[in-house]
């Protein structure tokens, strides 16, 4: 009896007993029955060229990766992995699988930094590996894209591919824009946005028609990118409304454009994307010119510099309008290091912080620790990138901390420092904080201990990257 | 760090011990020669207390987890191997009592009771007593089946699972938990097509077997062996640690862990460099005691082995430990073809007709396509299990040809293992 008719017995109902020793036969039959198929022997990967590395790395990566908080556990991994890059390693492989799914998971929820920092320490059995994998393979396409992804891919990847395009050939990348004429105009705006690298007076023509486009959002990405070239005809326009605006003197005096020219010139979309509350009044439409406008240009126009407009403002039907936080958008718009070292004193904005080198930064938070409200202190310190807190500001940030132990007990200044000295500190300089943060983190009476725990793994962890990376003896 | 991760029962277990391998949550920490102990706080009010010999090694936490050891017992290890806790002069009440328990029931064990006349004549009047009930229960079950072929197996579907859990539970007052847990297997057999053959499948298998016990008497006593084991009669570890020992450079090439009913079993798969002979270690743990386990997972131990009695041979007592070694290294070992490992499923299967998984050893090399994941040796096997290690297999194998080790069964190759440059990589 074969097993379609024994099934079929066994379904309708059966008297006959036999069916169960046939029954016994079969399942036994099945249980020595593997599933085989003819397939050809598959390639073998390549071997990564650079070396891996080492175990000890393995080690402390396997603790990031286990690290419960998301946004820390991201944060110690894309450290770790732009470390391994710098020291010219790739990952080991016992690694490849777990980052490539946390980078994927972070990718998910929209940040790609870990993946864009895992792509360039894949090495090449991980790029072997991540083409196998259809959701590892689109993460890799997106940061280390191929051509046929324009004509293939979804926009993500045609985004990636023409930005990538750009860097190396931004006459062919801006072909591709052209060619775009046609598609959607969400499509075409993420396109344009695009040619921001490597963006140059070439691209003037082709964003100048795209600044009359009939799509708002098309418009507005082109004028934001002609606002960045100081000579387009875009910018030498708004520098002649400016003229038309301003009198000169030392207490200009403005006139409001009108509205035809602010939004012929999308002046209040742009000044907008780049954090300015803009409304489309008499002096909504001033201070949206200010903030785009070049800094330099204020002698030219006026016959004052930015920091003297910005403590003294300008005349508007009689009334002053302050001009600092404009100028300030300005300031950071063009990265102009000098007016921003001149303007923080008067404006103590930390928004300037980031237009100036590391150095100064460091020591203008040193000089100003004692001196600033606790609260502010955390914003200030914030300020610097991952790794670039000195170790003298962070003995000082310490102190602080220590200091709060017998005061206040603030539990939100308590844990933001302690976030910020083990997430910024440079981990060359921290290791000897450790002891520290543990102590704190013993004290039962602290309302920040958890964080102060935190942060004693925080900082072991990236201290252990650094020195398993450049461990030799295993090499 | 390693023997840390190999006492682990899982990847997740890996993942959560680590995330506790900080001294934030620790109090009460401390360890003193071979005893380690720490309480854990939770998320509950009182704190989980840890308890650890580390040379077994042992574990004892009063949380209750059924994971053994459980994130806090791993977690407490990371913390150790890492040097965060030091030796002290005190040890906590909770892990003195538990360490002396210990030695109690080992001292205990060492020094078997002699069973006197009378109490030798009970047992064997309970034996008889149980085999009665079996007797008496098979039949029973016989009848069950019986039925449901005569009604058809398309009539009632709704109605089977509650019947199947009745049965499986007069299966119990029968003293038969090994058949009562193929009932209660089948019970959940998820509704896809091929469902009916699933059921006859194992109605059958389970009537060979009630057929088996009624002619054991006829049976070669290994199969009639089997035939109790399958039913759910157990073998004292004394018993089997009296016979004949394999002595063996035992590599432990993997190990899983599943739950059944009340009790979890922790199964250790070894393999013998000298014999080729492979072996199946079972531990057991219920109630939150905890496995009481020193086989783990990459390394080597010299050691004797007892095996039970039934055919084919592989379920095994560790005896005398002659010596161990962290890792096992230098060694090639002896993969075969998908057409010897077939064969071996095969005369396992013609041994123990009731058995689904044969451990083998294939060289080949380790590919994806579209339809999974396959060992290529000629021709492939379609590899199974969880995606994760499958993925984990292809990367540090990168299709190089290696020796893969895992279970082999109907569904394909379960790796757990797989063997490079001399050296056991556990999955």
């Amino acid at each position: 009896m074969n097993h379609a008719e024994l099934l079929a017995s066994a379904l309708l109902g059966s008297t006959d007993l036999e069916l169960l020793d046939e029954a016994a036969r079969h399942a036994a039959v099945r249980r020595t029955q593997i599933p085989t198929r003819d397939i050809e022997a598959p390639p073998v990967a390549p071997s990564s060229t650079s070396p891996e590395a080492p175990a000890g790395f393995c080690r402390v990566m396997q603790r990031m990766l286990a690290e419960k908080s998301a946004g820390l556990r991201s944060l110690l991994v894309t450290e770790a992995l732009q470390m391994v890059a710098k020291a010219e390693q790739v990952i080991p492989v016992t690694l490849l699988v777990p980052l490539l799914e946390a980078a994927r998971g972070d990718s998910k929820m929209g940040d790609t930094r870990m993946a864009e920092a895992l792509a360039g320490v894949l090495g090449e059995r991980g790029r072997w590996l991540a083409a196998q994998h259809p959701i590892w393979q689109a993460l890799h396409r997106r940061v280390e894209p191929e051509p046929s992804a324009w004509d293939e891919g979804s926009t993500q990847e045609r985004v990636a591919w023409l930005r990538h395009l750009r860097a190396s050939d931004p006459a062919a990348g801006r072909e591709l824009v052209a060619s775009a004429k046609g598609e959607k105009a969400a499509d075409r705006a993420q396109f344009i946005a695009a040619l921001e690298v490597g963006l140059s007076h070439d691209d003037e023509e082709l964003l100048d028609s795209a600044v009359a486009s009939r799509s708002k959002e098309v418009a507005k990405t082109a004028a934001e990118l002609l606002s960045r070239l100081p000579s387009s005809t875009w910018s030498q326009r708004l520098e002649e409304v400016a003229a038309g605006i301003f009198s000169p003197g030392e207490n200009p005096v403005a006139v409001a454009p009108s509205t035809s020219v602010v939004s012929a010139n999308r002046y209040l979309d742009v000044a907008a994307a780049t954090g300015h509350q803009v409304s489309n009044t008499p002096e909504g439409r001033v201070l949206a010119i200010v903030s785009l406008l070049n800094p330099r240009a204020w002698i030219r126009l006026c016959g004052v510099d930015a920091q003297t407009l910005a403590s003294r403002g300008a005349q508007l039907d009689g009334e002053v309008v302050e001009l600092a936080t404009s100028l300030i958008h300005a300031t950071i718009r063009w990265r102009d290091v000098e007016l921003a070292r001149a303007l923080y004193p008067i404006t103590s904005d930390f928004s300037l912080l980031p237009v100036l080198p590391a150095k100064e930064r460091n020591d203008l938070i040193a000089a100003q620790i004692k001196t600033t409200d606790r609260r502010d202190l955390v914003r200030l310190v914030a300020t610097l990138p991952t790794g670039e807190l000195d170790a003298e500001v962070a003995v000082m940030l310490m102190e602080v901390l220590v200091a709060d132990v017998q005061g206040a007990k603030d539990y939100a200044v308590g844990r933001s420092l302690c976030e910020v000295i083990s997430q910024r500190a440079n981990p060359i300089q921290a290791e000897s904080w450790i002891p520290r943060f543990r102590e704190l983190a013993a004290d039962t009476s602290l309302r920040y201990q958890s964080a102060a725990a935190t942060a004693a793994t925080c900082l072991t962890l990236r201290v252990g990257a650094l020195k398993a990376i450049h461990h030799k003896e295993h090499r | 760090m390693h023997q840390v991760e190999s006492a682990a029962p899982d990847s997740s277990s890996v993942v959560a011990g680590r995330k506790l391998a900080k001294p934030g949550p620790w109090s009460e920490v401390g360890v003193q020669a071979d005893l380690l102990w720490g309480s854990c706080q939770g998320s509950g009010k009182t704190p989980y207390r840890v308890s650890i010999d580390t040379m077994a090694p042992a574990y004892r936490c009063s949380c209750p987890s059924r994971k053994f050891p459980c994130k806090h017992a791993l977690g407490l290890l990371f913390l150790w191997a890492e040097g965060q806790i030091a030796e002290t002069g005190e040890v906590a009440d909770f892990a003195r009592s538990w360490h002396e328990a210990r030695q109690n029931r080992a001292a205990a064990k060492a020094e078997p009771k002699e069973q006197t006349d009378e109490q030798r004549a009970a047992a064997e009047a309970r034996a008889a007593r149980r085999e009665d009930r079996v007797g008496l229960g098979l039949a029973e079950l016989e009848r069950f089946i019986a039925d449901q072929l005569q009604e058809g197996l398309g009539a009632h579907t709704s109605d089977r699972p509650a019947r199947l859990k009745r049965v499986a539970a007069r299966m119990i007052d029968a003293q038969a938990p090994g058949i009562a847990s193929r009932l209660r297997e089948l019970a959940i057999l998820p509704q896809t097509p091929d469902w009916p053959a699933k059921v006859i499948d194992e109605y059958g298998s389970l009537s060979l077997l009630a057929k088996a016990w009624r002619g054991r008497e006829k049976l070669p006593d290994d199969l009639a062996h089997v035939v109790r084991q399958r039913i759910g009669f157990t073998t004292r570890t004394q018993d089997v640690l009296a016979t004949p020992a394999l002595r063996d450079r035992w590599v432990v090439l993997g190990m899983t862990e599943a739950d059944e009913e009340q009790v979890s079993v922790r199964r250790v798969w070894l393999w013998g460099r000298d014999t080729g002979q492979r072996a199946l270690v079972l531990f057991f743990s219920a109630g939150g005691t905890g496995f009481d386990t020193n086989l783990l997972p990459g390394s080597q131990v010299d050691a004797d082995l007892h095996f039970y009695p039934g055919t084919p041979r592989l379920r095994a007592a560790v005896g005398t430990r002659h010596a161990e070694q962290p890792k096992a290294t230098g060694w090639a070992m002896p993969g075969g073809d998908i057409a010897t490992a077939a064969t071996e499923l095969r005369n396992a299967v013609v041994a123990d007709p009731w058995l689904t998984t044969w451990p083998v050893a294939i060289h080949g090399q380790v590919a994806a396509n579209d339809q999974g994941f396959w060992l290529v040796a000629e021709t492939g096997l379609l590899l199974c299990g969880s995606q994760n290690d499958l993925w984990r297999l292809l990367a540090e194998t990168g299709s190089q040809p290696v020796t893969v080790f895992g279970e082999l069964s109907a569904a394909g190759l379960r790796p757990l293992s797989f063997l490079t440059e001399g050296r056991v990589r556990v999955l």
